[in-house]
Formats: C-alpha cells, sequence, structure tokens
C-alpha cells in the first residue's frame, strides 16, 4: 500500500449479545482507504460488509455494539465520537449511497428538497442557491430535464432515477470518502451497468475514496482498485482486483468466483459451495470457512489462521 | 422437436387502470406467442415491468387472459372452469421468488408439503409423512427439518422447500419466477444445480424468468426475450447469446458504450407504449419504418428455423 490512507479500520470488532453472549458480527477487520481508490467490500449476506460500512458513519443500532478496534478518519478516532462529531462528517465529509433508495429517500418530500437538506444544513446555502445546487447535481448525475425533475417526489421516479437521486445527494457536499452499500442490487441489468458507470466516474472526478459494498463478486473488475473479500465477520482476503479475480488465493474466494454463473457456459453444471454460510450464533471453531472448504485441513479445525499479507488461511493457493 | 407442452397463440392481458375521471389500459402482453418443447427450458429474461411474471401468471392462469389462447398438454385452457382446471393445476406448478413471502409462517414444513399431497390425493394418508420424507430428501433438505418453520430454515433451505412443495404433486411443467434472486451466490449455485438436476431425473419441463442473463443462459434451452410486453426475439441460448440479433437483445448481451447509452435512457412507462416498434425510442439504429410500423416476430432465414426476431432492420 502507498499513499496516506483517509480511513485506517484496526481490528474492528462488532458484536451483539445473543442469550447474554457475546457473538462478534465483525470479528477483528483491518484495513485502508486511500484518497482517489476503490476498495470493494465483497461477501455474502451475514458476512458483516454492511455492519463495517455503517460503522464508519456511527451507525450501528444497538443492540449490536462497537466492542473493539478503532475506525481512524483523517486524525479523527471515530469509535466512540459523539454524536455532534458524526453530524459534522455525516454527509460532509462521508457520504453513503444505499441498496434501497425507495426506502431511503423520503417518500412526502419533494427530491429537491432532500438534496438540498445537507447542502443547507452542512454549507449554510440559501434556500435559493440550494434549490440551484440541486438542479446542477441531478444534471450531474444524468437525470434529463433537471429543473422540471426536482419537484418530483421518489415515487415519479423509476428505480434507476432514484438511486441516482441517492448518489446526488451523497454527492452534494463534496464529501471526500464515499461509500456505496450494494447500490444496484435493486436495479435491472441495465441499469446496473450505468448507474456504476456513474459511480466510477464520479468517483474519478472528484478523486474521492468509496468503499464499494457487494454480494457480487462480478461486479467488481470495473469498479474496484482492491477487493477485501469477507466471510462470517472476517476479512479472508484482500489484494488488488486483477489478482482477485485471475489467482485468488483463498478457497472462500475461489469459490465465490467458481459459483458465479457468469463464469460458465449452457447447461453447465456451476460449481456450488456446499452448505451455508454461518449464522451469527453457529460460527463454526476454528476457520470459519472450514466446513464448507475442500482444502481444509485437521489444523483448521481448531485454529484460527491469521492474515498474512494477503490472506488468512493455513492451506492458501499459490 | 418434441411435441410442445405449453403453448401461448397471440397471447394478450390488459389491465385496467382506474383513476378518478379516468382510466388507463396497461397492455401488459400484446399477441405473445411461444412454445415449450415437453422437457426443455425457455428462458425469459427482460427488464422489470415487461410483462415476464404476468405471462407466468396467465400460463398458469391466475389471470384471466385478455384474448388469445393457451394450449396444455393438447388441451384449451384460456376459459376452463376453476373446476375443470384443478386437475390440470396438479400437472403446473410455480416456484416463487420471495420464499418467505410464499410460505405460510405458521406452517411447519410437513404442514406445508402436506397439504398439496392431501388436496390433489397423491398418496394415501397414512404414507404421508413417509412421502414428504422423500420429498424432503430429493431437494437436499435433511429429514431433520421436517418440523420447522420457515423462519427456523436458511434462505437456501427456504428455497428448495419451495421446489420439493412444486415437486410434490408429481408435476409435468414448472413456472420458476426468479427463483434464485434472492439468494447468495454460492447457495444460488446449490439451487440452479438442484433445479437442473431434477428437470433430467424428472423430465420436467420449465418456464425460467429472470433478469439475470448468466443464469438464464446456464438453464435454459431456448430464450425468449421480452420488451414492454412483445417478445422480440427467440432462439436457442447458445445461439442467441452467441448472435443476437434484435438490437435490444444487444444492448442486454454486449456491454458496450454505445449499449450503455441505450441503458441510459429509463425504459418506457407501460402505460404509454410507443407507436409502431416499441424499443425505437431507445434503439441506436431506429429508422422511420419503426416509428410507424409494429415489426412481426418473424422466422429468420438459414438454418435455424427456430430462431425468430421483431425487427424491421434484422
Amino acid at each position: 500500500m502507498s499513499g496516506e490512507a483517509l480511513l485506517r479500520v484496526r481490528n474492528l470488532v462488532i458484536s451483539f449479545a445473543i442469550d447474554g453472549k457475546d457473538c462478534p458480527a465483525v470479528d477483528g477487520i483491518t484495513f485502508d482507504l486511500e484518497r482517489g481508490r476503490t476498495l470493494a467490500l465483497v461477501g455474502e449476506s451475514g458476512s458483516g460488509k454492511t455492519l463495517t460500512a455503517v460503522s464508519i458513519l456511527g451507525l450501528v443500532q444497538p443492540p449490536g455494539v462497537i466492542t473493539g478496534g478503532s475506525i481512524d478518519f483523517d486524525g479523527t478516532e471515530l469509535v466512540g465520537a459523539t454524536t455532534n462529531a458524526f453530524c459534522a462528517i455525516r454527509g460532509r465529509r462521508v457520504a453513503m449511497v444505499f441498496q434501497e433508495p425507495m426506502a431511503a429517500l423520503n417518500p412526502v418530500m419533494r427530491i429537491g428538497d432532500q438534496i438540498a437538506e445537507p447542502l443547507r444544513a452542512h454549507l449554510g446555502l440559501s434556500r435559493v442557491a440550494a434549490r440551484d445546487r440541486a438542479i446542477d447535481l441531478l444534471g450531474k448525475v444524468g437525470i434529463g430535464a433537471p429543473a422540471q425533475r426536482v419537484d418530483n417526489y421518489p415515487h415519479q421516479l423509476s428505480g434507476g432515477m432514484r438511486q441516482r437521486v441517492m448518489i446526488a445527494m451523497a454527492l452534494s457536499c463534496d464529501p471526500e470518502i464515499l461509500i456505496a452499500d450494494e447500490p444496484t442490487t435493486a436495479l435491472d441489468v441495465t441499469v446496473q451497468r450505468q448507474i456504476l458507470a456513474l459511480l466510477r466516474k464520479m468517483q474519478r472526478e472528484r478523486h474521492m475514496a468509496m468503499l464499494f459494498v457487494t454480494h457480487d463478486l462480478s461486479l467488481v473488475e470495473n469498479i474496484a482498485d482492491e477487493v477485501a473479500v469477507m466471510y462470517a465477520g472476517r476479512i479472508v482476503e484482500r489484494a488488488s482486483v486483477q489478482q482477485i479475480l485471475t489467482t485468488p488465493k483463498h478457497p472462500y474466494s475461489r469459490a465465490l468466483w467458481h459459483a458465479s454463473p457468469a463464469r460458465h457456459r449452457a447447461g453447465e453444471r456451476l460449481q456450488a459451495v456446499p452448505g451455508n454460510t454461518p449464522g451469527l450464533t453457529q460460527r463454526p471453531r476454528g476457520c470459519p470457512f472450514h466446513p464448507r472448504c475442500p482444502r481444509a485441513l485437521e489444523r483448521c479445525h481448531q485454529d484460527v489462521p491469521a492474515f498474512d499479507a494477503s490472506v488468512a488461511c493455513f492451506v492458501p493457493h499459490s | 422437436m418434441t411435441e410442445p407442452l405449453v403453448q401461448t397463440e397471440n397471447l394478450s392481458q390488459q389491465f385496467h387502470m382506474r383513476t378518478p375521471g379516468r382510466t388507463d389500459v396497461l397492455h401488459a402482453l400484446d399477441n405473445v406467442s411461444l412454445s415449450i418443447a415437453c422437457g426443455q427450458t425457455l428462458g425469459l429474461v427482460g427488464e422489470s415491468g415487461c410483462g415476464k411474471s404476468t405471462l407466468g401468471r396467465c400460463i398458469l392462469r391466475l389471470l384471466r387472459p385478455s384474448s388469445g389462447r393457451i394450449v396444455f398438454a393438447g388441451t384449451d385452457i384460456t376459459h376452463m372452469s376453476r373446476r375443470a382446471l384443478r386437475p390440470m393445476r396438479r400437472r403446473m406448478q410455480f416456484i416463487p421468488q420471495d420464499p418467505l413471502a410464499s410460505l405460510n409462517p405458521r406452517q411447519t414444513v410437513t404442514d406445508a408439503l402436506g397439504e398439496a399431497l392431501t388436496v390433489h390425493r397423491i398418496c394415501e394418508k397414512s404414507t404421508v409423512p413417509e412421502r414428504i420424507a422423500a420429498l424432503c430428501q430429493s431437494v437436499g433438505l435433511g429429514t431433520d427439518i421436517v418440523n420447522r418453520y420457515p423462519h427456523e430454515l436458511s434462505s437456501g433451505q427456504r428455497q428448495r422447500l419451495l421446489v420439493a412443495r412444486a415437486l410434490s404433486v408429481e408435476p409435468d411443467f414448472i413456472i420458476a419466477d426468479e427463483p434464485t434472486s434472492s439468494l447468495d451466490v454460492s447457495v444460488q449455485a446449490q439451487v440452479i444445480n438442484l433445479l437442473l438436476d431434477l428437470k433430467e431425473s424428472l423430465r420436467l419441463t420449465y418456464l425460467f424468468i429472470s433478469h439475470d442473463l448468466h443464469v438464464v443462459r446456464i438453464v435454459s434451452d431456448v430464450v425468449a426475450v421480452m420488451y414492454l410486453g412483445r417478445i422480440v426475439e427467440v432462439g436457442s441460448a447458445t445461439d442467441l447469446y452467441r448472435s443476437p440479433n434484435h438490437p435490444y437483445t444487444r444492448v442486454l448481451l454486449e456491454p458496450s458504450q454505445a449499449s450503455d447509452d441505450v441503458a441510459a435512457d429509463e425504459p418506457p412507462n407501460p402505460l404509454q407504449q410507443p407507436s409502431g416498434c416499441s424499443f425505437h425510442p431507445r434503439c441506436p439504429i431506429a429508422k422511420d419504418i419503426c416509428k410507424n410500423e409494429t415489426p412481426a416476430l418473424r422466422a429468420l432465414g438459414g438454418d435455424n428455423v427456430d430462431r425468430q426476431v421483431a425487427c424491421h432492420l434484422a
């Protein structure tokens, strides 16, 4: 890694108390995010990827609690920071695009007012100036006739347009970090490609750092510089996009890639991963992936492999 | 070519959208003619709102089509009464998209599977538990889960349960509507493999509805592409993916700057069907004729008689 890290996450642990026991949903993860770079956090449901993302904004909801580690954002410690401290950061310096635009947008507020809200709160713009800026932003994210659209309500827009509005909102105050949590999952394929292209363009133009959270490894190729693969609350592999897609080292990264339908021909059986991702209370001993792993050794049942250079595995592929 | 098991002829479905003071007509299906041969899988792709699920629901007669015919195993079922339909319904089953929404939260696995067995008198009452165990096994569910409720199952297990429920009445034909879109990639692969295995071992015929083009390519023998209620292209999976003929199919299959630009245009509102070819406002090669005349689905020349496309310029 080179350059200055804008965000340093170290040994972050986020736990839920279940039946009196602390169950770590995020279990000691470490990563850096640099200006102008995109890190993709890839994992299946329950891997802790979204929880990691929202922890940066101080949005971990009880009963979830950050029980260890640190999140350093440009010199400020965010673990344990006050609500006031977060208010100065959220939407201003770190912004987020959520998965379900319909759930994240206010259905009874015009989209222009929703985009103007952070502008007025953070930048102190007047009503008129904020509206002009909102129209400008709508145009930038590719919405036609922005001067008319600005007065629309969310239900008047298609899914793709709503996601564009979310992006416009996130970009409104020129954030340094953009967190995108499965921003294309709810969208059609054609629209999906378009939103990815827009995010990439905005990230490059503004030299933002982006944390791109997804369950779909086939999306990262076109958007990320680096990939961190998460499984059961841990990062099991971290590498450049090229490396993850050509020579994945962790058996799970490999399995994930091989199970992807994009890699198969008509009529071919997919290479499925046996079993299910373990629930929060059923995390196995040792390496969390060992019950599903084709390469597991005796040792993997007992010991948790440490993260070494790029992979956390006793028997990585070379 | 084997006998078609399912056929639709010029099937149309309109919905009347009433708002105070006016009624808009939404053409969800417009003259859809398709046939699915016995033992084959037809993959149906298209953007959301194009009518793929409506077509599925029409074929199952969960909707009453506005015009056209539906023929199942040689019998016209378009206007069949509910009573007459019941034995037909045993032969055609449905695997829905969202397992939690389509399982009764207060029914255990045994209840969910036993109900269909009893209603259709598939087996003796005394052999029902045995039968349920066998069904669970056939879809890769352990028999230890038979007394669980849906919320106690993982998402993969729930999807398997839906497959088992569809299979319980020994159908010939299954409509799977986005059966894996709620699943994780590693589990999705298990369920797709299961569907492929069952097709072979039970000689099933599928209509597989999905917006995921990769998944459709893997499961389908024949693929039909839908746009705003019309079929715009049909062909064998290998053929269609190798050389898409309709400009819309090309936009879907061949990512490029040009097709991204097309995709950038919002899909049109089905309430305001464009004149002529409904794709013309987004089409990169549209000519005047496309604005005025609706292209019919026609066979393409060459050796492949099954290849059809609805485009003036293809």
